[in-house]
């Protein structure tokens, strides 16, 4: 088991290496090099030269690329040009309100997701599942941001109930901060309940066609049990894993879905920054995402040990 | 290899691509055989013929402008009623649909293209080739797809090509996974043995024997993958990274139409259910094509 954990912390690294290298080529194949841009029409070839030569652009890449790493290494993600502050200070800000439009959504995704991936496989074919694999499949199509308008529209512009957009943190009011995040959480909890549904839905159906489950059934499990206990657990396994993936879908669509409900999370942080051409922020955020991402995903996996002790043993053997 | 082999090489190895070809009927009716893959092939040909006839179906240009009318509901006169500039919503949705749908197919075309051609070297040659591949892969994955896209469009700057290289590199990695998993299923199989035995050249055996055998798969992904990129491109122009204005896009009018909600919620509501209309129908038909092309899952649900 130490072993394995071992081996995906090494792949981890791996991964987390070859991004720190895409991250580095994607900020140097930037047009105009940063010199130019900090110094705007100031720029003349002395100048140039000098600024080059003061941030290191005049090295050979390699060198740059290390001398780059060692910074981000020490957590410096790159300074910001226009606000004149680190950019892990201003990510670090702006995460909270990020966490907490993700952190909702997620909670809104699993309340639909379990009943209705669920239900519907245990009455395949039923009403209950055409109706939940339908809704799933108008749900992936869905653009999540016209959905947010949509509900903007209704519930706050309409009816009047809830705020049309803006952030409260939860730790100041938490009503009123339960009333700003109810619409956004909503969107972007919906967009990830039809994936997850549709995963749900194929897990369980390939759990409950087991010999096992069959089993309990004529050793007279009552049904709740052989759904709640032997077949539940089984299929949480393959949504477990997927979960991790629809975590980078989720923190993809808060990008978007803070745009729609003004929020001054990561996803208005870089798109401010990409609208200024403030590239070390841009990249701070690239990398700290990616990285997050990349992270989760790992937990994510030794959950998935935790969960799956045929892993654990098999592992345990091997080693 | 002499001049007697190479024609019956050409029979044995080809053949299982040209039995492909000859289903394509089949392929179709069972594909219409089912409601909802029907429903998502009738309405991306309708999408389709909406875009290519813009200029004869369009009630007006997409840039016409009648200021008097600016806002009004829809009605008789703008179906689908106006904008702040008091253009027709409805032909800008209707040329709207051309950016939209070549976005996505050319975006998908470069993503089939380079990730096929990486997935089939991956696959084919092995080795330290396919590490390399596979692992570049794995990084691009590592990146939530947007962010990864946004990125790029940070890097290339906005416009209507650059959204099509970005929402094409950000579906590479799929195309390659894909290919390179048919590749190593297919790579021992008999007839490719048997090209092999009969001399022919690894890139003959690579694009013209084990090639074709994997194209279901990929047209299956080449649809979903479409719907996926028309939804990204409009998220992109949406956040004003994508095509930029006066250009009509699905996702731009919606981003202008939710600073007009209040005032006009026409404005932004058939925009957004344009991009939920067609990304419906190409998944859709993307559902029906991997149940069509795939003949394990069809007796499956035969028997059932």
């Amino acid at each position: 088991m130490y072993a394995y954990v071992a081996q995906r912390f090494v792949q981890l690294l791996i991964v987390l290496f070859i991004l720190s290298i895409v991250v580095f080529t994607i900020v140097r194949l930037i047009p105009g090099d940063p010199a130019a841009v900090m110094l705007g029409t100031e720029a003349t070839p002395e100048a140039l030269a000098q600024i080059r030569r003061e941030m290191g652009l005049d090295a050979p890449l390699p060198v740059q690329y290390v001398k780059w790493l060692n910074n981000v290494m020490a957590g410096n993600f790159g300074t910001s040009w226009v606000m004149k502050k680190p950019a892990l200070e201003l990510i670090v800000g702006a995460l909270p309100v990020t966490l907490q439009l993700v952190g909702a959504s997620f909670l809104v995704a699993l309340v639909i997701a379990f009943p209705a991936g669920i239900l519907a496989a245990l009455r395949p074919r039923s009403w209950v599942d055409q109706g939940a694999t339908t809704l799933a499949l108008l749900g992936i199509s869905m653009p999540s941001f016209w959905l947010g308008i949509m509900l903007i529209l209704l519930f706050a512009l309409q009816l009047r109930w809830l705020p049309p957009s803006g952030y409260v943190p939860l730790t100041n009011n938490p009503l009123a901060a339960l009333r700003a995040t109810a619409l956004p959480a909503l969107t972007l909890g919906v967009a990830l309940a039809a994936p997850l549904t549709r995963f749900l839905r194929s897990g369980m159906l390939d759990v409950l066609a087991l010999d096992y489950i069959r089993t309990a059934r004529a050793k007279g499990v009552p049904e709740g049990r052989v759904i709640g206990r032997h077949a539940l657990r089984n299929a949480l396994l393959s949504v477990v894993t997927v979960l991790g993936l629809q975590l980078g879908a989720l923190l993809g669509g808060s990008i978007v879905i803070e745009q729609v409900f003004g929020w001054p999370g990561i996803g208005r942080l870089s798109l401010a920054a990409i609208q200024q051409r403030d590239y070390g922020v841009v990249q701070g955020i690239v990398l700290f995402v990616a990285a997050g991402f990349v992270v989760v995903n790992f937990v994510v996996d030794l959950i998935y040990l935790y969960l799956d002790p045929r892993i654990r043993f098999e592992s345990g053997q091997s080693a | 290899m002499n001049e007697l082999s190479r024609p019956v090489a050409m029979q044995a190895v080809t053949w299982p691509g040209r039995r492909e070809e000859g289903r394509l009927a089949g392929i179709l009716r069972v594909l219409l055989r089912s409601r909802t893959a029907a429903f998502g092939l009738g309405l991306t040909v309708v999408l389709v013929l909406l875009a290519v006839l813009a200029p004869w179906v369009a009630p007006y240009r997409p840039h016409e402008i009648h200021p008097i009318d600016s806002l009004s509901p829809p009605s008789s006169r703008y179906l689908l009623g106006t904008d702040d500039l008091g253009r027709d919503v409805l032909s800008r949705i209707i040329y709207g649909a051309r950016v939209s749908l070549s976005v996505g197919a050319i975006a998908i075309g470069i993503a089939a293209a380079a990730g096929v051609s990486l997935g089939l070297a991956a696959g084919y040659v092995g080795g330290r080739l396919d590490a390399l591949i596979m692992r570049v892969m794995d990084a691009l994955l590592a990146f939530p797809a947007i962010l990864l896209a946004i990125a790029l469009m940070a890097v290339l700057g906005p416009s209507l090509e650059n959204a099509m290289i970005a929402i094409g590199i950000i579906n590479i990695p799929a195309f390659a996974r894909i290919t390179r998993a048919n590749v190593l299923s297919i790579r021992e199989k008999e007839f490719v043995e048997a090209a092999r035995a009969l001399g022919a050249w690894t890139s003959y055996i690579a694009v013209l024997v084990i090639l074709p055998n994997c194209l279901s798969p990929l047209i299956v992904q080449g649809s979903l993958g479409l719907a996926n990129a028309i939804l990204v491109e409009a998220a992109l122009s949406f956040l004003g990274l994508g095509v930029q204005p006066p250009e009509p896009s699905w996702g731009s009018m919606l981003a202008f139409g939710r600073n007009l909600l209040a005032q006009a919620p026409w404005y932004a509501t058939f925009p957004g259910l344009a991009i939920f209309v067609t990304v419906l129908g190409l998944n859709f038909l993307g559902d029906g094509l991997r149940e069509a092309l795939d003949p394990r899952l069809r007796t499956v649900q035969g028997e059932q």
